[in-house]
Order: structure tokens, then sequence, then C-alpha cells
């Protein structure tokens, strides 16, 4: 069984949610257009990043009209959406959504809050508080948004709960000066993540400018012996194509160690010692 | 040029046309007073939008005996942009009257000021954004004058050292237009000794390593800097901070602006 994948490397406009959203249906357009079956969108790709306080403006219930069309089309492909969820509890999150058969079949509220060009997200956000890999018609999905990506703890608790794939929606500034260079970034646990826990990773970084901050880019995929399937520029709107192979999946798994060998037991009683002692 | 550092232009193009045309304008107005780091942000300018949206003011100080005139005008004339020359005299001339007793801190801080506020000016005759030219060295020294030359909407060199900005001219094409290298003021602030050459290719290495690099003064120290130097430096980043803050604001509510 294979699928394909779309990465959508994309430049949202800030707190344009119409724009976003017809920008999102051109998109669509264009993956079903090459047959994709899954289409993935960088963080908050229906907002934008650098929101403030119009956060709450752009803010959208996961049953909204202004992304209906987006909703409806995902009964034809898979669809993954970030944006800036009003949650019941009258708090704002930053989610982002697997739309699948026409509905929210899976949803990740992003727990580690990051810096913006606006300030920290928490200023105006509410944390998640779960890691959840869920089953769909793709195989099994996890998602870590943004910062949530950089904590191993996060990958491994989905690893646990029996990931393929995981989805890594981001809005990654390029700091072509740092020193050292960011380069601890996904080209690092990108490749780490897919060839330890055995699972596809999809990175998918935004492109574009917003008040000063420059997004990198470089989505990537991995496959689950860690190898770099594809990879976007730097700059610029593109469709990165490529395979999703449950084959390929099953091959990685045979022969090496990975998470079906966990020693839960033992991971579980440490979890509790130092939910315990520390 | 690094090769890193060849990798921010395309970066530094699409930050000025992205801040320029987000804030709804096409325009831009950028101040020649003879600076390298003016013609620098020039030809970003031009690279991002085009020559003709570059508006060109050539402003230099009317006391300045370093040819910075000539420079300014050969910069216009390189980035090819309509350009328009002012003679700041007739603007200075009534406050000298005023003030004769002004020493040449107040009147270059005077003539400064001046040309901002013609550049604001020039900024809504032509619908254009101010681009500023201050370079972090600059700025982390406090080298520049607050209300003058960092007014702007975008300075597209803020966060690149002085030297970045020096290595940038060339592949930008306006490296031979530089004038002689500034000799840089930093207040001794009171501390003795040291080894602190007064330019840039001194200062930036020490620099970059107590921003950038976090460095504790007992690391650099280890690495072969003068207690005193850095102590210097640490000083002046420390005093000049009122000039990269905005105003200082006695918070009284949960929420102040």
């Amino acid at each position: 069984m294979s699928f394909l994948v779309a990465m959508a490397q994309m430049s949202p406009r800030l707190g344009d949610v119409r724009g976003n959203v017809e920008r999102h249906l051109q998109i669509i357009e264009e993956a079903r257009a090459k047959r994709a079956d899954v289409l993935l969108f960088p963080e908050l790709s229906l907002t934008g990043v650098a929101l403030g306080d119009r956060a709450v403006d752009v803010s959208l219930t996961l049953d909204s009209p202004e992304f209906a069309d987006v909703r409806r089309a995902s009964k034809e492909l898979a669809i993954g959406i970030g944006l800036i969820e009003r949650t019941t509890d009258r708090l704002l999150r930053n989610s982002y959504l697997w739309l699948d058969g026409g509905t929210v079949l899976q949803l990740h509220r992003k727990v580690h809050l990051g810096e913006t060009a606006a300030g920290h997200e928490a200023s105006v956000l509410a944390p998640g508080r779960r890691f959840r890999a869920i089953d769909t018609r793709r195989g099994r999905v996890g998602i870590l948004t943004g910062a949530d990506a950089r904590h191993l703890t996060a990958a491994s608790v989905l690893a646990l709960d029996g990931l393929d794939v995981l989805v890594a929606p981001l809005a990654l500034p390029a700091r072509p000066l740092e020193e050292p260079p960011p380069e601890a970034g996904p080209s690092v646990w990108g490749p780490a993540y897919a060839s330890l826990l055995r699972c596809y990773v999809f990175v998918v970084n935004r492109v574009g400018v917003e008040e000063g901050v420059c997004f990198a880019g470089a989505s990537r995929a991995y496959g689950p012996t860690g190898d770099l399937l594809a990879e976007g520029g730097d700059e610029g709107d593109e469709l990165i194509v490529t395979t999703l192979d449950h084959e390929h999946l099953r091959r990685a798994r045979v022969g090496e160690t990975g998470p079906r060998d966990e020693a839960r037991d033992v991971v579980l009683r440490e979890m509790r010692r130092l939910a315990r002692e520390r | 040029v690094s090769a890193d550092l060849a990798t921010v232009l395309p970066v530094l193009v699409r930050h000025v046309r992205s801040a320029v045309r987000g804030a709804g304008y096409r325009r831009t107005v950028i101040g020649l007073t003879g600076r390298i780091e003016e013609a620098v942000v020039g030809a970003l300018a031009v690279r991002a939008l085009r020559p003709e949206a570059t508006h060109l003011v050539v402003a230099p100080d009317p006391e300045d005996e370093t040819g910075a005139l000539e420079r300014a005008r050969a910069m216009a004339e390189r980035l090819g942009g309509p350009t328009e020359e002012i003679d700041l005299d007739p603007h200075v001339d009534p406050f000298l009257d005023e003030a004769p007793e002004a020493n040449p801190l107040r009147r270059y801080g005077f003539v400064a000021r001046v040309r901002t506020a013609l550049l604001l000016d020039r900024s809504a005759a032509h619908r254009a954004l101010v681009l500023g030219a201050v370079s972090k060295t600059d700025r982390l020294l406090g080298l520049h004058r607050i209300h003058a030359e960092e007014v702007c909407a975008v300075d597209p060199i803020g966060d690149l050292y002085a030297t970045e900005v020096r290595a940038l001219a060339k592949p930008l094409g306006v490296a031979d237009l530089a004038g002689p290298e500034p000799t840089i003021e930093v207040s001794d602030a009171g501390v003795d000794g040291g080894e602190l050459e007064p330019n840039y290719a001194w200062i930036d290495p020490l620099l970059r390593l107590i921003h950038d690099g976090r460095l504790r003064r007992k690391a650099l120290v280890d690495l072969g800097y003068e207690r005193a130097d850095v102590r210097r430096l640490v000083l002046a980043i420390r005093r000049t901070s009122y000039k990269r803050t905005p105003p200082v604001i006695p918070v009284l509510r949960e929420r102040p602006v």
C-alpha cells in the first residue's frame, strides 16, 4: 500500500484568513492534479504567525464556515492545516488539523509555545496538553507543531503510541548568520526520528517574510530508515511530492530495533518515579 | 565575502521588498551623507524595488572635510534613483545664530536631526518609506544619534556588524565608494589600560563574542582579550541601551502600551 504525500511549502498572509483559504484551495487543486493522497500545509497556514493580539480576531472553531471548503475538499485527499483554534474553554490554541473524509479526524494543539516577531505565543495562546497518534486511512499519524518537534519526549510518546507518520508543521525562521549554524534543526532531528522511531517524517516549513522574520523553507520528507526522500528550496512556494510506502515501513521494522522493542514497563515505571521524585 | 555572508543578500532583498510592500508602499527614501552603509542599503533597495522607486537625498554635513559630498553624489549616480541634493546650511544657520556657543557635538546633532526631518518630509512628499543604514556595531555601541540616523521604517543592515556591511559592499558593486575608515569613539568609561583599537576590524570580533556569543568576561580573557577592553565594550553597550529601547514608561496597570 503506498500513497502520494504532497507538502505545500507556502507563505500565508498574516491575518488574512479569507485570502489564505483561497490560496489553500488553489494548492489543493494543484495537489489533486498530481494525484496526491495527502496534502500537508505548514504551521498556522490559515493565519500566519506573528499575530499577537490579532490571534483572537482570526481564531476559528473546528466547524467554522470560513474554511468549510477546505474541510469539504478533504473528502478526496487528507489535508493538514494550521490555525488558531477557539476552544470550548474560551481559550486560543495553535492547532494543527488532519482533515479526512470531510471532517476533522485528528487534531494536535501545540504544547511547547514559542517566540514570534509579535512576542511569545504564550502571552495570547494556551498550550495543548496531549500527544496522540491516531489511525487514518494512510497509517497511524502523529503531529508535532513547531517547537514540539524539538522535544525527544514528545516524539517518543508518539512512537510508543504506534506512530507510522510523524507530521511536523513548522514556521521556522532563517537565521543565515547565526553561529553555530541553526542546523540542530529539522535536518538533524528529522532523520534521527525517522530512523530511530522507524517512521516517516514530514517536516513542512513555510516561506515568506513577516515583520523582519524570513522563514527558512527547506521542507523535507524522510523515510523510516532516515533516508531523505524529498526536499524543498529555501524560498518561494513549492509543492513537494513524495511517496509513503507501507511496505518500506514493514521492511524497516523487520530487522531493526525500534519502538516495538521498547521496554515499556521500564519506561513507565521510570516516568512514574520521575513524576513522584522530581 | 564569506560564503555565509553572501547568502544573506537575497534574504535582505526579500526583507526590504516585503517590508515596504507590506506597509502599503512602493517607494523608499534614503539619505546619502557619504557613509558606505548608505550605499549598501541603497543597492539593496534598488534590487528589492526599482531604481526609479528609490529616492536619494544627498545631504552630507556641510562642514565635512573628508569628501562626503563627492562620495554621496557618486553613490546617487551609481544607484541611479531620482536624486535631490539638499544644502543643510540654510536650515542650520538660524540655529547657529541663536546658539553661537554650540560646540561641534551640538552643531552636528542639530545637522543630523534637521536631515532626518527633511527625509521624513520627503517620505510624505513621495509616499515613500525611509530606509535606515545603521550597522549592528554602531547600534550596540550607541554610536548613532538618537532620533537621527536611526529614524526609519526599515533598517536592512541592522543585524550586520560594520565589517560585514563593508564586505557586502563588494558584491553589491559599491565598495569603491567607501570613504576613509571612521575612528570609532568608544568612551573609556573610566577604565584604564587595554589595547582597544578604534576601528571596526578590531572591535567587531570582540563585540560579536560579547553580544551574539554571550561569552562571560572570564571566557573572553581566556581567549586573550584584555580585561579592560572587554569591560569598556560591555559598559558602552549598557550605557547606551536607552538609545535602542522605547521610552521608559512607569508601569501602573496590568497592561501598559
